[in-house]
């Protein structure tokens, strides 16, 4: 999978991969997840793939309210 | 893509300490490239350019992470490996100039079509031209040495040089011959092809021109092809038949009482060459041979993988021989003589029925001479053509 335009990487393990694009946040899930190469500009991930969310900035706000709660 | 990064070089690393994420973070303002990153083990992975890792290295202290190089890999390290191995390096450099030189010859010649003519007389032919195991191509115009070789191959239809590296093909086709046809359609007679006296005459067309009995001589017309019709007319007939004639032939056969023969002494040597790229080099010490030898040369190219190399070994075989003078006693002349009679017999007068047969010997000149006077009955019946001008 190939992501262009990234802005950050929130959070990176070998199942989750937290990336910041424009606006929103993507969340994939899978097994075996490697950047395969990163730059700049974009992100190639590698692995086997079982699930994508995105979450826009105010579903994430809601959430994080809800955390503190 | 890899070869680009072979040739560059690559450090492979791992995280000892630090948030991962933010060396990621970090990375992304940069320019510096990494890949293949994973987690394994619970271990951070990745792989950067070997000529970037310290940029890299201060990037991730300056973000609180600590790398730890795992493995390095590429070019420029397997260089940094061998380099204080000099030996090895100049004898790269000795290989690659020697495959660089090497490959201006030709080293492998191989002939393809030939079918009545030897593959060894081909070969030796181009030797004559110049072509052989260890020309060099450099000044070797082969479109030429094609049009030589092709001219003094007797019996070619055509001929290619093919090059293909350090090897050539010689490819040809030989010329068909043309058959026989017997053309039983053009006109001509039976003529004698010797003298004799006719004794029996089977005639499948045309005239009969002579009689039993008759004497006749070479090149007498025994059957005629002109004939004429009742009203006539002459017509052309390709004459055919058979005319037994009872014939006169004298033969002498001669063996010279004392002859020069070839007799081995049993003295052999044999020399070995070691034969480096079509130059022969002795492997022992040439002392000069007395006496005259008979040479034969063998070949033993190395083969590798089925392949014949321009190395191999040469032996030259020697074998002294000495001519002496054979005398013949007369039975033994006279028995060699009765051999040669009998093959003549047999080949010869194959087709002829010997009545009878008369010898007469003497000795004459340093030989023994054996005349013999045959009578025989044999077909004479010749065709000749019968040439029209229109």
């Amino acid at each position: 999978m190939v992501i262009e335009g990234y802005r950050g990487i929130l959070e990176y393990d070998d199942n989750l991969l937290r990336i910041r694009v424009k606006g929103m946040s993507l969340s994939v899930w899978g097994s075996n997840l490697q950047l395969k190469c990163m730059n700049d500009e974009n992100v190639i991930i590698t692995g086997r793939l079982a699930q994508i969310e995105f979450l826009t900035e105010s579903s994430r706000q809601q959430e994080s309210k809800e955390a503190h709660k | 893509m890899k070869i680009i990064r072979y040739y560059k070089g690559s450090v492979r690393f791992y995280l000892r300490s630090g948030c991962f994420e933010d060396l990621l973070n970090a990375v992304k303002k940069t320019n510096l490239r990494i890949w293949d990153i994973q987690k394994k083990n619970g271990v951070f992975y990745g792989t950067t350019e070997v000529k970037r890792y310290k940029e890299l290295a201060r990037l991730a202290r300056s973000v609180g992470v600590l790398l730890q190089v795992k493995k390095r890999n590429g070019f420029p390290f397997l260089v940094h490996r061998y380099q204080k191995r000099i030996g090895l390096l100049i004898g790269a450099a000795f290989f690659l100039c020697f495959l660089l030189v090497m490959q201006n010859f030709i080293w492998e010649i191989e002939v393809s079509g030939n079918q009545t003519l030897t593959t060894e007389q081909i070969l030796i032919t181009a030797k004559e031209i110049g072509l052989h195991r260890g020309t060099g191509l450099f000044g070797t115009d082969l479109k030429t040495m094609q049009k030589t070789l092709e001219y003094r191959l007797p019996g070619v239809a055509w001929l290619t040089l093919n090059r293909t590296g350090s090897k050539v093909v010689i490819e040809l086709h030989e010329s068909e011959q043309k058959p026989d046809i017997a053309d039983e359609e053009y006109p001509c007679n039976l003529v004698a092809k010797k003298d004799g006296v006719i004794k029996y005459m089977e005639v499948y067309e045309g005239e009969k021109m002579v009689k039993i009995n008759d004497v006749v001589c070479k090149g007498d017309i025994l059957v005629s092809g002109v004939t004429e019709d009742k009203f006539q007319q002459t017509r052309l007939l390709h004459a055919d038949g058979e005319i037994i004639a009872e014939t006169y032939t004298k033969e002498t056969f001669s063996q010279p009482l004392e002859i020069e023969e070839k007799i081995y002494t049993g003295k052999n040597e044999s020399r070995k060459y070691l034969d480096l790229f079509g130059f022969q080099i002795p492997l022992f010490f040439a002392f000069p041979l007395d006496g005259d030898f008979e040479k034969t040369q063998i070949s033993e190219p190395l083969i590798l993988f089925g392949k014949e190399l321009p190395i191999g070994l040469e032996t030259l075989e020697l074998k002294e021989f000495q001519v002496l003078k054979k005398t013949y006693t007369l039975a033994e002349a006279e028995a060699l003589l009765n051999q040669k009679i009998a093959e003549y017999e047999e080949c010869t007068l194959k087709n002829a029925k010997i009545i009878s047969k008369e010898t007469e010997k003497e000795e004459s000149n340093g030989a023994f001479v054996i005349k013999v006077s045959y009578i025989c009955e044999e077909n004479i019946a010749q065709k000749e053509e019968i040439m029209i001008n229109e």
